[in-house]
């Protein structure tokens, strides 16, 4: 029979201790998560990202979740174009007017910078012990575009609880327009006009979502989901900044504004399996299989494996692996005469691979904790212009509880 | 035994070992110590998966599969 | 309960008595200085008549009974109680779900009193859905109990108290000492001359005072399980009123009474207590914890 002696110590010792301090802090009444995010491209983009989110507990049923979101966005991003341009000009976000700033005069590239704020709003509903509720709503703000939506979910634990079951639906309703304003006609000549091409005005894009999840309790060291999900977009998806170019014999001949079908429809599988190994160790394995009807699938591992120190530290190295198809309307330029209904040349959607190198590091500090985070991301492409992207991510986050 | 064999063999044996973690026992409520630990939870460190949901739906072609809702934005 | 406490000189020590918790209560004090003695009792007495106050579940306006009148809802609780609630879950975990303070409620149908008052199979099966402290919901500082369920920490309460008193004692007293609050005893050292303190522990069969062995006690607490006088007896079986919050039905072949000394009170009276519930491995169960038992 096996000993329990040192378990019932430590807990023994740690009732009458607290004992001691009859005045002590009282249960948190909220916590606070607040992060700061570089993500820093060679030569590209700089993204600056404060986050914050804050947990309220209101009453005894209800916990009330704010999330705000500040980042700031700048340097070049590839605009579809090819490298050896003409005189051809396109807008940018920054620019407030029409006037393509090319980068050193190469239109593959345009500067831009904006800035986003976010708020999101959660309110987790208990109904009864084994059944909560999650309301969400959402808002973004930037100079060219706009986000509002709502979600809701269900969440139902088994007797036991040992297993849960999650089902959610979502709306969302979208505004996207060119800092200018307007967006450009799809496949519309970028110089039409002597350079003043046809615009309408802002995009609409509508989505509805909805998610089926179960997670369970696989053994005392192990706990899984699965989760199925169906995302349905509908309107304005095209990308009003980006470009394709028509190239005869490596010369750029005529550039358009990208189009996409108005309607896309995403399907993801994700699966996540958290396991404490014998050492004390815990290790995070996430696999996503993903399809849509834009001819995208994807699959992506993400794994991570966490080394407990002592004092509550942690390191925490991960790998992340990806890997798409091309979407069935993506070209990295148009042929001669070829003028599809549908192009883009966003190396988004591009046949891609992406791996991400990284450590964390978590302590205890001044009462709550810190984690400090550096990756390393690169991406290859198979087409597009620019065929590889590589990127430095750093986040410092620090979570705090308050009476 | 030739190399593929081995290689073969060897893939047996972790999966074999593999297997025997992640197997379904019932817990009972008083054995979920471990499964209490914050680095246990699925959702371990929220804010560095918001930061990455906004990076790789930025930057790749594929997003979503672990929640419903979260604000979208325009980004590059 | 009101009744002042009793201060009496032996040879060499003082010795303080009073109730509380439904027991007589002793503290023995190695010294010769009488205002001091006094005011130590004094300490002990209200320490002793505060947490029983606080955790009786006969008493009410106290957490435990606000807890237990919550008939479904949540309730917010303070955080000594909050301490021993986080306590009473680890020894519900450590014990693999046998120590329950949420088993109280079955002592509706058992009535150990010496007869062969047996419950039905039906009506004990009728109360366990109301047992179980998996079926709680605790999330420091608030707990919910199913409407029917009640929790009890008299299964910790008095040993807690010992060990509360006994550092309140230590802040003001370096001395040896001895506190005995109804069978429940933690030293803070010995006699004077360095001599330990005696202590008898009782036959579980005798209805009098008739002791099977004196143990010496220097430091440390010792607790004790069991009680002759609370079983029930039919067709030749006897039933023990350590119950099984699992089954809902008396832990077969339990030991009539274990006594642990360990650390503190409190972990001897858990040590004590799950040997019991451990049944006839009673025995085995103590001797892998490595410590001082007498098992009767």
């Amino acid at each position: 029979m096996k000993s329990i002696r040192s378990k019932l110590a430590i807990a023994t010792c740690t009732l009458l201790s607290q004992g001691a301090q009859q005045a002590g802090a009282v249960e948190s009444s909220w916590t606070a998560d607040t992060s700061y995010l570089l993500y820093s491209e060679t030569d590209r983009v700089t993204v600056n990202k404060l986050f914050t989110s804050a947990n309220v507990t209101l009453g005894d049923n209800h916990l009330l979740q704010l999330e705000a979101v500040y980042d700031t966005i700048t340097g070049a991003t590839p605009t579809g174009a090819v490298k050896s341009g003409g005189p051809v000009t396109v807008t940018t976000p920054s620019s407030g007017g029409k006037g393509y700033r090319a980068v050193s005069g190469n239109p593959a590239l345009a500067k831009f910078d904006d800035t986003r704020l976010g708020l999101n709003l959660g309110l987790v509903q208990s109904l009864r012990r084994t059944l909560r509720i999650n309301y969400g709503a959402s808002v973004s703000v930037e100079r060219d575009y706009e986000a509002y939506g709502g979600s809701l979910a269900l969440e139902r634990d088994n007797e036991d609880r040992s297993v849960t079951f999650t089902a959610g639906v979502a709306g969302s309703y979208d505004t996207i327009f060119q800092s200018s304003g307007g967006t450009p006609k799809p496949m519309g000549s970028v110089e039409e006009n002597g350079g003043n091409p046809e615009f309408f005005g802002p995009g609409k894009k509508r989505g509805f979502e909805g998610m089926l999840g179960v997670s369970r309790i696989i053994n005392r060291r192990t706990v899984a989901r699965l989760n199925y999900s169906l995302k349905r977009l509908e309107g304005y998806l095209t990308d009003p900044y980006k470009v394709i170019s028509m190239v005869r014999e490596g010369i750029e001949l005529r550039r358009f504004y990208e189009s996409r079908p108005d309607s896309r429809q995403r399907q993801a599988l994700y699966g996540e399996l958290v396991h404490r190994l014998e050492n004390r160790d815990t290790i995070r394995l996430a696999y996503r299989y993903y399809w849509d009807d834009w001819g995208i699938f994807s699959h992506t591992i993400d794994y991570r494996h966490r080394r407990n120190l002592l004092g509550g530290r942690y390191l925490e190295p991960r790998l992340r692996l990806y890997t798409q198809s091309s979407a069935d309307f993506f070209y990295p330029s148009l042929p001669f005469g070829v003028e599809p209904e549908y192009a883009s040349a966003d190396y988004r959607l591009d046949q891609m691979n992406s791996a991400t190198l990284g450590l964390k590091y978590g302590q205890p500090a001044l009462g709550g904790t810190l984690r400090l985070r550096l990756e390393y991301l690169y991406q290859t492409f198979a087409e597009a212009e620019y065929d590889t992207n590589q990127a430095l991510i750093f986040q410092a986050s620090f979570k705090k509880e308050f009476d | 035994m030739n190399r593929s064999g081995t290689l073969l063999l060897c893939a047996l044996c972790i999966s074999l070992q593999a297997c025997a973690a992640f197997r379904l026992e019932p817990v009972k409520p008083w054995q979920r110590g471990i499964l209490a630990q914050e680095a246990m939870q699925l959702e371990a460190d929220p804010a560095e998966r918001f930061a990455d949901e906004h990076i790789y739906f930025s930057k790749e072609g594929s997003t979503g599969g672990r929640a419903v809702g979260g604000g979208g934005c325009g980004c590059n | 309960m009101t009744d002042a406490p009793l201060l009496t000189r032996e040879s060499g020590y003082w010795r303080g008595s009073f109730r509380a918790m439904a027991s007589p209560c002793e503290l023995l004090l190695a010294t010769g200085d009488r205002p001091l003695a006094e005011r130590l009792l004094l300490l002990a007495c209200t320490e002793a008549r505060r947490i029983e106050r606080k955790f009786s579940r006969y008493l009410r306006d106290n957490p435990v009974h606000l807890i237990n009148s919550g008939d479904g809802r949540p309730i917010t609780v303070d955080d000594e109680t909050a301490n021993l609630l986080d306590f009473a879950h680890r020894c519900w975990e450590i014990s693999e779900g046998k120590f329950d303070i949420t088993s109280g409620v079955l002592r509706e149908v058992w009535c150990f009193d010496g007869s062969d008052n047996v419950p039905r199979p039906e009506a004990v099966a009728a109360i366990l859905p109301r047992v179980g402290w998996h079926k709680v919901s605790w999330r420091r500082p608030v707990i919910t109990l199913r409407p029917g369920m009640e929790i009890d920490l008299g299964g910790i309460g008095k040993e807690y108290a010992v060990d509360q008193t006994a550092r309140l004692i230590r802040r003001e007293y370096s001395g040896g000492a001895l506190l005995n609050f109804g069978g429940d005893l933690y030293a803070l050292g010995p006699r004077a001359g360095g001599e330990p303190w005696a202590v008898g522990v009782d036959d579980p069969d005798a209805t009098g005072s008739c002791q099977t062995g004196i143990v010496n006690l220097s430091r440390g607490g010792l607790a004790t399980s069991g009680d002759a006088r609370r079983y029930l007896l039919k067709d030749g079986v006897r039933y023990s009123h350590i119950l099984d919050p699992t089954t809902g039905w008396p832990v077969p072949d339990a030991p009539r009474a274990v006594t642990v000394i360990a650390d503190t009170c409190l972990e001897a009276g858990m040590l004590s207590t799950m040997a019991m519930l451990h049944g006839s491995r009673a025995r085995e169960f103590l001797e892998a914890q490595k410590v001082s038992f007498w098992c009767q």
